[in-house]
């Protein structure tokens, strides 16, 4: 809950900035030094020289299965359709789908093998990612407390199981700023299946709980007009709606000076960013300059508008033109059964993509400051659902142990953090709690997570909560 | 400076309650407070006892804290150097100092104890002004003037109604007599209620659906109704307050009094699949008491949840003895219909707005028949012709096809597409064809075929299982086209039991798929797919189709595809017989001149009709009236409401470890917080009467406060305390604090009577100053928390939208029932739910009504409410931001635009020159008229615009063009050219700061 109006006091001094200097040309990139210092961030901020500038977040929500992807336990072909034991599990709660019956190893219906010169293993349905091995930082022994895919989601990225916290790209933003002038700082791809969802995915992933509402996720719409009301009205074209933009100005000038009210500027300032908008959005989404080239890297599905894979190349294009924080979502992973048709599908989705996006960064030089993070909420059980023989087995949700990778800024390559259990139930060695990857994130971007907080309900939140975090050490170079 | 402040602090005795008490609170008591678990030392800081024997008063060398404090060693230091707890600075330690020395003077928390009244002055006007003059004086800052009548008027109406003034209205508040014949009637009418309303819903969490993964719903508006019907009669807040929370104890056979009850049901309901319905219960549970918290006692309970309160004297214990009043409904903790306790509510609703909706959906009939008729004679004239063009499904020229897994494809003569040798699993090919003379597409037909042996495939059995099909521009940026449809020659059942029927190959669900096992068809087989809507296609264009093959069944690519394509509408892509236009071929050729059959005759108008925009256009209006009639009639039979009922059968309640759903922990009866000042309950066998009765007990310390306290917020846009959800511990006095406990203990002497409040407010010469400052003013005091002015701040989202549409006179003042949707854009629920739930806005007059009536979808919050509550979990907070996503909104919104066209329309038909017109404009927009230089800017506004439009008259057309959701569509007879511009000019007001502020 907030308590207090919430109006951006540095819009104005931002932009002034920012236009007094603009003479020399913003380009999207490099301008290191100026954009260094770029504004705009919370006070004090950042706490030290981050690696990290710019984050994109490739969130894979359902669970997607580690042990089909990221986790070979070859043992478990032996002890197939055995009962995974007590000492195992460890009272290990289940979902309402699965309490009550048996469970039974289900041995991965993937096969692994041993990619690049680091020799990470990784599963055959990952092809591409396989090809970037040596450019990637695993981690297979990731924890989170929640179980079912809300709660997981929202503590995933936003540090707290109950809605309403500040999402990761909100503190983000907040906490270092915008970097474009004519784009949000934080914005949402998500990618439209031809199916229906079993999961919404709710606003509150995005949202900015208690920071100003500036901060919250913007999310780009699969559709014609991809910000919501981002198109005029009917007969109301582009000079037409400067004139009346002209008029308010004058009128909210004329108000200012008889109330004396400084908000007054402020509105102004937003609906002149609105107009800019107007036309740094399309022209963003508007992907007719990308050559073939790049449509043949990320791969078949990259020329269509609103799959996972065009969504890379958008995002790529976001971060080169200044994006703080993009956030893409594919919200299909929730794979309950048929794992080597349907999992195995949203591999395909996202495989080449995922790993174009990773070579198209580097080669372009922006890998050198952005990070990328790849994962979900949680991994999915040892133990088949359904019949474990059948090819209509799946996997329930499992929050013990699963499989998440970063690649770029301040992150080592071709390494594994972190071990499961021969069962691949628990996380055995080096486990890392959503709140490390929060810690280790923040610390990437210059921000120590213990000194980063806001006054919310009388407390102090923080993105790593109250509970001990901790900087994952290993995974920085 | 820093030296001269604290000699300045060492002077005065420090303000325990405002200084003091705070630091304490935020340095000491996470580990000296009332949460037993984490106390350190045994040491207590926030009783009296404990403070004095820590802090000994006048006595700082013998106090043991302060040395702590002040120590260089950090295996002493406090707060501890690895607590996260920030040390003390010297300006803190100074206060402290400060405060020891005076001898440590300790005073319970202000708000834990009961309000009293302060004397007024005898010479006092009225009670406000008085009390906040005292402040002012002591501060030495003077008031400032009252406000301009018209500011006021304007003010009054918009914190009263929600909406602004009629020009006349403003006009007759220049007499200080009708000023406050004005002010009653407001406060009797309806509108005041529903503005009252919208303050209670969002503190209610009110939605129309249950939220979360399901988000089914709900039929509860009965219950917002009778939140109206209470504010409108002026219902106690005490007995508001019991209804709410025990209506069924009070009056079971009263079915008022149990919807009343609705409000602790009005949270969220988890349908996830997995979810343990007990563990849904329990956060029910935890949401009621947690809102309880906030609206009535303004603690923060819920962090009580997991563990003692870190900085009030609430346990956990305590919070779940509280719980124990809500933890015996006869609740399952499930969601949807099973959502229970329910009841079955006869709203009693007037007749006019469905005789309305039902005038307004005969009149967009008869449109239709109209443009019907109208069409009949374009279509006899090219029905012989019909059979001329492209008809039928066509095979289109193939330019080529590979496979994802790398089958080898070859393309045959026929247009038969076939795979080589089996290689993978599963597979999916892409083909792409250039569809030749075609200018769209409607429908696809895929034929499967068998080999010699009669195998469609390489799978065991010899089937096929198509998983999907996808047709798009072949290397184009567009989303796959959407399906609306299939239909094949057979359909069996797979081994796997989800795969069989024609569906399973509408959508890239790998899981789903058509097949013919078991079906016993042989042969070549087809299947239809019928296109959402159609594709157009540019000439030289290639268009691709995909189809995958990608389920579980190895094998299960076809040996053998043909792909063909059809442009005709009507149920061509719909049917596997001949297409209308086939038939009409297949006639003329058998039969020649004889009359068409009826049947085909239908067929063949109906696809006319589907080609008509006109006719589109009218069925589209008559479907969404149809729907709306239909919402309306049902909304006049019984609706199930949640409401709260008790089990025969108590539950158990217990504290719950770690505030984990199921570790249950020692056992606790139902009781209220002991130490935050409040009286006992006066029964051992308490009931959720005996809490609403104990919240509003007359020497409760915290009710009346947070209620009023939440109604000056509401008018004055800040509370007199700035968290209205915490009045705890962690929240300093407030500036006015003699106001707040004077209203607070007025309310209660007078019967919790809300009217009165209210009233007393608005006649208060502190509710009528001016809200304009000067730099000065602003240094001074930048919040404006003196209330030597009045505040300025941006209108809640909903008040905007109302007072759009009541400027413009487009309003629909209906009052109760089934809720309406309001315009949105396309696709925000579609995307939302992956197409589960589609958005019809509504057609006809009441999409105008008022904001308070827009359906609520909790996942996806109306796009034009910005900044609102997210109707998830209580809130009395209020929320106010500028992003340039407002300004679109704003700016672009259909109502906004209907808004502004309306007065446009109404400018530009009333006789005048260009600043008449544009003052009455500004009379209905901003109340009142605009000064000469503002008159100048917009008069050149307006030429601007009509210049633009004069040069562009098909933007002028674009401009004028009635709305998609009136139920005909009726187009203004005035010019274009200057409608246009007017309604250009109105959009610009209606985009002011000042129009969407309350001064």
């Amino acid at each position: 809950m907030s308590d207090a109006p919430r109006i951006d006091p540095n819009l104005l001094g931002r932009r002034a900035f920012l236009r007094g200097v603009g003479a020399a040309g913003l380009a999207p990139l490099g301008l290191a030094s100026l954009l260094a210092r770029e504004d705009g961030g919370a006070a004090g901020l950042p706490h030290f020289p981050g690696k990290v500038r710019r984050v994109v977040m490739l969130t894979q929500s359902g669970g997607p299965s580690q042990l089909e992807l990221f986790d070979p336990k070859p043992g478990m072909v032996e002890r197939a359709g055995e009962v995974i034991p007590e000492s195992v599990r460890r009272g290990q709660r289940l979902t309402g789908m699965t309490k009550g019956k048996p469970q039974l190893v289900l041995p991965s219906r993937a096969r692994f093998r041993r990619r690049g010169e680091s020799g990470i293993e990784l599963s055959d349905w990952i092809p591409h990612i396989g090809g970037v091995a040596d450019r990637i930082a695993l981690v297979r022994s990731m924890v989170t407390d929640q179980i079912n895919h809300a709660p997981a989601m929202t503590q995933f990225l936003t540090g707290n199981q109950l809605p309403g916290r500040p999402s990761l790209g909100a503190w983000t933003s907040y906490g270092l700023g915008r970097i474009s002038d004519d784009l949000p700082s934080f914005v949402v791809l998500i990618t439209r299946m031809q199916r229906g969802s079993d999961q919404p995915l709710y606003d509150h992933y995005w949202g900015a709980g208690a920071l100003p509402s500036e901060h919250q996720g913007v999310r780009l719409r699969a559709a014609r007009s991809p910000v919501l009301y981002l198109d005029n009205p009917g007969g109301v074209g582009r000079e037409v709606r400067r004139a009346q933009l002209d008029g308010i100005g004058a009128l909210n000038d004329e108000r200012r000076e008889l109330t004396g009210d400084p908000e007054i500027e402020a509105r102004t300032a937003q609906y002149e960013l609105a107009y800019r908008m107007q036309a740094s959005v399309p022209e963003l989404t508007d992907m007719s300059d990308e050559s073939d080239e790049t449509y043949e890297l990320y791969g078949p599905d990259s020329r269509r508008a609103g799959s996972y894979a065009y969504h890379c190349v958008l995002a790529r294009r976001m971060l080169e033109r200044g994006v703080r924080f993009v956030q893409l979502i594919h919200p299909d992973w929730d794979h309950h059964s048929r794992l080597t048709s349907w999992c195995r599908m949203r591999c395909r989705d996202t495989d080449q993509p995922s790993a174009a996006l990773i070579r198209d960064l580097e080669r372009r030089g922006l890998l050198e400051d952005t990070l990328v993070v790849w994962g979900g909420e949680f991994g999915r059980s040892p133990a088949g659902q359904g019949d474990w023989q059948s090819l209509e087995a799946g996997r329930d949700h499992h929050p013990c142990s699963f499989s998440l990778f970063l690649a770029g800024a301040g992150v080592k390559r071709g390494v594994v953090h972190g071990r499961t259990d021969d069962y691949g139930f628990h996380a055995a060695e080096d486990p890392v709690h959503v709140r490390d990857l929060h810690a280790t994130i923040l610390h990437l971007l210059g921000i120590d997570h213990e000194r980063f907080a806001i006054r919310q309900s009388g407390l102090d939140v923080r993105l790593t909560g109250v509970e001990p975090a901790r900087v994952v050490e290993e995974l920085l170079a | 400076m820093l030296a001269a402040m604290i000699l300045a602090q060492t002077a005065a005795a420090p303000d325990f309650a405002r200084e003091v008490r705070p630091l304490l609170a935020e340095r000491c008591f996470p580990c000296h407070g009332p949460d037993e678990a984490t106390r350190e030392a045994e040491l207590r800081l926030d009783t009296i006892e404990g403070a004095h024997a820590a802090f000994v008063p006048g006595d700082l060398d013998a106090s043991e804290a302060w040395a702590r404090i002040r120590s260089e060693f950090e295996f002493e230091q406090m707060p501890p150097p690895d607590s996260h707890v920030a040390p003390l600075d010297e300006e803190e330690q100074a206060l402290l100092r400060s405060w020891i020395e005076a001898g440590a003077p300790w005073r319970t928390h202000w708000s834990f104890t009961p309000p009293r009244k302060a004397a007024l002055p005898d010479r006092a006007s009225h009670p406000i002004d008085a009390l906040v003059a005292r402040v002012l004086e002591a501060e030495g800052v003077a008031a400032a003037e009252p406000a301009a009548r018209p500011t006021l008027a304007r003010r009054l109406s918009f914190d009263l109604r929600g909406l602004p003034p009629t020009p006349e209205e403003v006009a007759a508040a220049e007499d200080d007599a009708a000023l406050e014949r004005w002010i009653e009637d407001m406060l009797a009418s309806t509108a005041h209620a529903e503005r009252l309303a919208h303050w209670w819903l969002d503190a209610a969490r009110y939605a129309d659906t249950d939220g979360f993964q399901q988000d089914a719903t709900r039929q509860n508006w009965p219950w917002r109704d009778w939140v109206v019907r209470a504010f409108r009669e002026n219902m106690p807040l005490d007995r508001f307050t019991e209804l709410q929370f025990a209506g069924d104890l009070i009056a079971p056979d009263d079915a008022d009094a149990v919807l009343a009850t609705c409000f602790h049901r009005n949270h969220m309901h988890n349908g996830e699949g997995g979810r343990d319905p007990e563990e849904s219960r329990v956060d029910y549970v935890r949401d009621r008491v947690n809102t309880v918290g906030a609206v009535w006692l303004g603690l923060t309970l819920d962090c009580a949840q997991c563990h003692d309160h870190k900085y009030d004297p609430l346990s956990q214990t305590e919070y779940y003895a509280l719980s124990a009043f809500f933890d015996s409904i006869d609740e399952s903790g499930q969601a949807g219909g099973s959502a229970g306790p329910f009841l079955d509510y006869l709203p009693d609703l007037p007749a006019a707005p469905l005789e309305t909706a039902r005038t307004e959906l005969e009149a967009s009939r008869s449109w239709r028949i109209r443009v019907e008729e109208a069409a009949r004679g374009p279509y006899l004239e090219q029905r012989e012709n019909a059979a001329d063009g492209p008809r039928g499904f066509l095979r289109p020229r193939l330019l080529g096809a590979h496979s994802i897994e790398g089958h080898e494809l070859e393309v045959a003569e026929d247009g038969v597409v076939e795979r080589r040798a089996p290689r993978s699993a599963q597979d999916e090919y892409v083909v792409r064809f250039d569809p030749g003379d075609l200018t769209r597409v409607t429908g696809i037909e895929v034929t499967l075929l068998p080999d010699e042996g009669g195998a469609f495939s390489d799978a065991a059995d010899g089937h096929f299982v198509l998983t999907g099909v996808k047709l798009a521009r072949s290397g184009q940026e567009a989303p796959p086209a959407g399906w609306a449809g299939a239909v094949a020659d057979a359909a069996g059942r797979g081994e796997d039991r989800e795969i069989g029927p024609a569906a399973g190959a509408l959508d890239d669900d790998p899981r789903k798929g058509w097949t013919l096992r078991e079906s016993g068809w042989e042969g070549p087989a087809r299947i239809r797919l019928a296109l959402e809507e159609p594709m157009g296609v540019s000439a030289g264009e290639a268009l691709e189709v995909t189809l995958l093959f990608r389920s579980n069944v190895v094998g299960s690519y076809a040996k053998r595809a043909r792909i063909a394509l059809t442009a005709e509408k009507g149920d061509a892509p719909r049917t596997l017989g001949p297409t209308p236009r086939e038939a009409l071929a297949e006639h003329l050729e058998e039969a020649g001149d004889a009359p068409l059959p009826d049947e085909l005759d239908a067929r063949l108008f109906r696809q006319f009709l589907d080609d008509d925009p006109a006719w589109t256009d009218a069925d589209r209006r008559v479907r969404g009236l149809e729907q709306h009639v239909r919402d309306q009639e049902q909304g006049r039979g019984a609706r199930r409401v949640t409401v709260l009922r008790e089990r025969t059968e108590p539950r158990t309640t217990a504290v719950l470890e770690r505030g984990v759903w199921n570790a249950r922990g020692a056992p606790v009866g139902r009781a209220v917080p002991a130490s935050i000042g409040a009286p006992a309950l006066a029964t051992d066998a308490p009931t959720r009467l005996d809490l609403a009765r104990w919240l509003t007990a007359p020497d409760h310390p915290l009710t009346a406060r947070v209620l009023v306290n939440q109604v000056w917020q509401m008018l004055l846009g800040r509370g007199l305390v700035d968290t209205p959800a915490d009045l705890g511990t962690q929240c300093a006095p407030p500036v006015h604090e003699e106001l707040l406990d004077w209203l607070a203990a007025d309310l209660v002497e007078n019967g919790w009577d809300l009217r009165r409040l209210v009233r007393l407010i608005v006649t208060s010469d502190t509710y009528r100053r001016t809200s304009r400052s000067t730099e000065a003013e602003r240094a001074r005091d930048p919040e404006g928390r003196l209330l030597a002015r009045a505040p300025r701040f941006r209108l809640p989202s909903w008040m905007i939208r109302d007072a759009a549409l009541s400027a413009s006179g487009l309003l629909d003042p209906t009052t109760g029932g089934p809720p309406v949707f309001p315009h949105q854009p396309p696709g925000v629920w579609e995307e939302m739910f992956m197409g589960r739930m589609r958005y019809r806005p509504t057609v006809g007059s009441a999409r105008h009504r008022r904001s308070l009536y827009a359906f609520w979808r909790r996942n996806v919050t109306p796009t034009f409410f910005f900044d609102s509550a997210d109707r998830r979990t209580c809130s009395v907070a209020r929320r106010m931001t500028n992003t340039p996503l407002q300004a679109l909104t704003l700016l672009n919104d259909r109502t906004f635009a209907e808004a502004a066209q309306a007065l446009g329309e109404g400018a530009a038909g009333t006789p005048g020159s260009d600043s008449e017109r544009i003052q009455g404009l500004a009379r209905r927009v901003l109340s009142r008229e605009l000064a000469d230089a503002e008159l100048a800017a917009v008069e050149s506004a307006l030429e601007r615009l009509r210049s633009i439009y004069e040069r562009d008259p098909a933007a002028a057309r674009a401009a004028t063009a009635p709305s998609p959701l009136e139920p005909v569509p009726a187009r203004s007879e005035l010019d274009h050219v200057e409608v246009a511009s007017l309604t250009a000019v109105a959009a610009m007001l209606l985009n002011t700061d000042e129009a969407i502020t309350r001064e």
